[in-house]
């Protein structure tokens, strides 16, 4: 008999609700960080210096998406190496990634300099006041870029290694830091607009070195090497990274559209009420930014690991607990539309007021919908489905928005904005759908018609078995079915033998140590595989790091009474392998 | 499926002579059993022996209850297994055991 369900599920979301908050962390930094600085400017520098921030937004949102395309394709592409156990690779990766980051920055602070003696920010302003303002925000900032960019790649690959504990200290720092030295620059030293960048430049530094000294130790997986690089790597990270970025380009393209539709529909009023609910809903935007991030490294580890059933379950997470949650955020701030207004505008009878409002009621529903479009765009770029990847960008980016807005912004003002909004997320789950049509030539019937995964990818059913254990009685259990999925499979009796043997020792010791060792509710995902002759036992678990190859190490080979399991397991198996990827522990034992 | 965990224990203490056979697995959750059913037969300088015919699975688990045995009996007493399966020899002979238990 051989029990073949969903073992992961758990395992996936656990793993996911423990990386998450991190996540919402790093992207809050940023929300944070703006919402401090312009806490500072408009109370100590005065209302041209938030004009001169605004006007820097572009320049920054550049950086953003060039530093997200390094990130993101490294993240990828790390991923699937480290799920395919090809450390060389991710090695290769890591050090081409903060390479190739590190040339970007330079250039991009030099940019900044240049721009600044040679007087380029006047295509921005004509007053000179702002542009004054500016020149200094933008030296103060240029500053800050090195820091910036090589942080949010380090902040990635300490998640590989599930170091994030660091990346939160370092992010607290960063918040503290930023806060005191905009206290010191600007409102002690009235450095005006050049204090307000250098002091958020300050944090940028601190929270870099802070997540750089784990590089640097010993007890980094990752190692940045400047010999036995690959140069594909960079090609890799641009190919993988790139369909984000013009991403941003295509949203670059649809504000400016936007804009002109809102001041034509709904003149400046509208464009206030906009920016406001944007800036307020930017807090909350982080959420599912996290969630994104998280699934794109679940999806990623998956996809390196041929595990179909891990791959579904980080979607069926996503549609069990992110959209769910998404939608409880979302109503609260609808519903809490007017006393967030206040905020900002207290004239009910303005119409900013109303506009605003509007918005509080309408913009946040983006939010669930929204998710699901975001978790679809980042599993077609994650599995390679560049087309779709290409359909979705154009769409999201240009397509969606603005076609909606022309339709309804005549008749509905800015709410017919807001309501844009909503349905471009729509539309991106709709071609999702049609995607899984037009390939499976029939409506989707399962997650794996709706995702389109090949027939071929990961081990077909019959030629695997995976069963979650959290008990003792369960491991005996199990290691019985493996050893019946072995001899059914036609493995001979003394491999099915030692098969079985070895999940009882591996999986028990787990039970048995690992589950003491850390509270909170545990399992241990078994999967066993025979394909051509080759007979692998996969081991997962998340509690905390067990290398039984270092214990192996340390025992003494003449106590033949010590650590008796993993000795016979190393004994009988031909290869035993052993990593830890975003917090679980992960063995592999070729028999 | 829970059924195929037991473990059968035949016992013969006989005047300083303990004669066990064993019949099933001896695994995780059997090996406690094993170990409960015979301590108190176990004492310095006892002579025992473990008919292993019809044992057809041993774990790490079960191969600690063997080295308990043999650390209670001491140097005054022995521990002889006997009638051990091919299934039951390899794990012996990956762990080293082979050479710390004597066979019959």
């Amino acid at each position: 008999m051989s029990r073949t369900h969903s073992s992961e599920g758990n395992l996936i979301t656990r793993t996911f609700f423990r990386l998450l908050p991190i996540q919402i962390l790093l992207a809050a930094i940023g929300a944070v960080n703006n919402m401090v600085s312009s806490l500072f400017a408009s109370n100590s520098v005065g209302a041209a210096s938030m004009s001169a921030i605004g006007l820097y937004n572009p320049i920054n949102l550049l950086m953003c998406a060039i530093c997200g395309m390094f990130v993101c394709g490294s993240q990828i592409l790390c991923g699937k190496f480290m799920g395919a156990n090809q450390m060389e690779k991710t090695q290769s990766v890591f050090s081409m990634d903060i390479i190739f980051a590190t040339l970007f920055s330079l250039l991009y602070a030099a940019l900044h300099v240049l721009a600044v003696l040679f007087g380029w920010l006047r295509i921005f302003t004509s007053d000179a006041e702002v542009l004054n303002y500016l020149n200094q925000y933008t030296l103060g900032r240029a500053i800050g870029i090195l820091p910036f960019v090589i942080g949010q790649q380090l902040a990635a690959f300490l998640s590989l290694e599930n170091r994030t504990g660091r990346t939160t200290f370092a992010s607290v720092v960063f918040i503290i830091v930023n806060l005191v030295a905009n206290y010191v620059f600007v409102a002690v030293l009235k450095m005006q607009a050049f204090g307000l960048a250098l002091a958020s430049s300050c944090g940028l530094w601190v929270f870099m070195l802070i997540e750089l000294v784990h590089f640097l130790g010993k007890k980094s997986l990752l190692k940045l090497k400047f010999t036995g690089l690959k140069d594909g790597s960079i090609k890799e990270i641009v190919k993988v990274g790139l369909p984000g970025v013009l991403g941003d380009a295509y949203q670059t393209v649809r504000g400016l559209i936007v804009n002109a539709l809102i001041l034509a529909y709904a003149g400046s009023a509208g464009m206030s009420a906009q920016a406001t609910v944007n800036s307020f809903l930017g807090m909350f935007w982080t959420i599912p930014a996290g969630m994104l991030t998280v699934s794109r490294m679940l999806m990623s580890v998956s996809i390196g690991e041929k595990d179909r059933a891990s791959l579904k379950d980080v979607m069926y997470n996503m549609l069990k607990w992110c959209v769910p949650i998404m939608s409880v955020v979302s109503i609260a701030l609808a519903l809490l539309a007017e006393p967030i207004t206040n905020l900002y505008y207290h004239v009910p009878t303005e119409e900013v007021y109303r506009m605003t409002v509007w918005g509080f009621r309408l913009m946040p529903l983006v939010m669930p919908v929204a998710i699901m479009a975001m978790h679809s765009t980042c599993y077609a770029q994650t599995s390679g489905k560049i087309v779709l990847v290409h359909v979705m960008s154009v769409m999201d980016g240009v397509g969606g928005v603005v076609l909606v807005s022309l339709a309804l912004m005549p008749l509905l003002s800015i709410n017919g904005f807001y309501i844009a909004n909503i349905m471009n997320s729509v539309i991106t789950v709709l071609i999702v759908l049609i995607y899984s049509i037009i390939k499976n030539r029939h409506f989707p019937r399962s997650m794996d018609e709706l995702m389109v995964i090949p027939k071929d990818f990961g081990v077909s059913e019959d030629e695997r078995m995976d069963i979650s254990v959290t008990d003792m009685d369960q491991v005996m259990t199990v290691s019985q079915n493996v050893m019946e999925f072995c001899e059914k499979r036609g493995i001979d009796q003394r491999r099915s033998y030692l098969a079985g043997l070895c999940l009882e020792e591996m999986a028990g010791n787990v039970i048995s140590h690992g589950f003491k060792k850390k509270r909170g509710p545990h399992s241990v995902d078994v999967r066993v595989v025979h394909s051509e002759d080759s007979m692998i036992l996969r081991i997962k678990d998340d509690c905390v790091p067990f290398n039984p190859a270092e214990r192996k190490e340390i025992m003494d080979p003449e106590d033949k009474a010590k650590n008796i399991g993993i000795r016979m397991v190393y004994g009988i198996a031909e290869k035993v392998e052993y990593q830890n990827i975003l917090g679980m522990n992960v063995l592999t034992i070729h028999i | 499926m829970m059924g195929d965990k037991m473990l059968k224990i035949d016992k013969k203490n006989n005047a300083g002579k303990l004669e066990l056979k064993l019949i099933g697995k001896l695994d995780t959750t059997t090996a406690p059993e094993l170990e409960e059913a015979i301590s108190s037969d176990l004492k310095e300088g006892v002579a025992v022996t473990i008919d292993m015919a019809e044992l057809a699975y041993i774990s790490s688990a079960g191969l600690r209850v063997l080295l308990m045995v043999k650390k209670s009996v001491g140097n005054g007493g022995t521990l002889k297994l006997r009638n051990v399966t091919s299934e039951v020899q390899d794990v012996l002979e990956i762990t080293g055991f082979s050479t710390l238990l004597e066979q019959e």
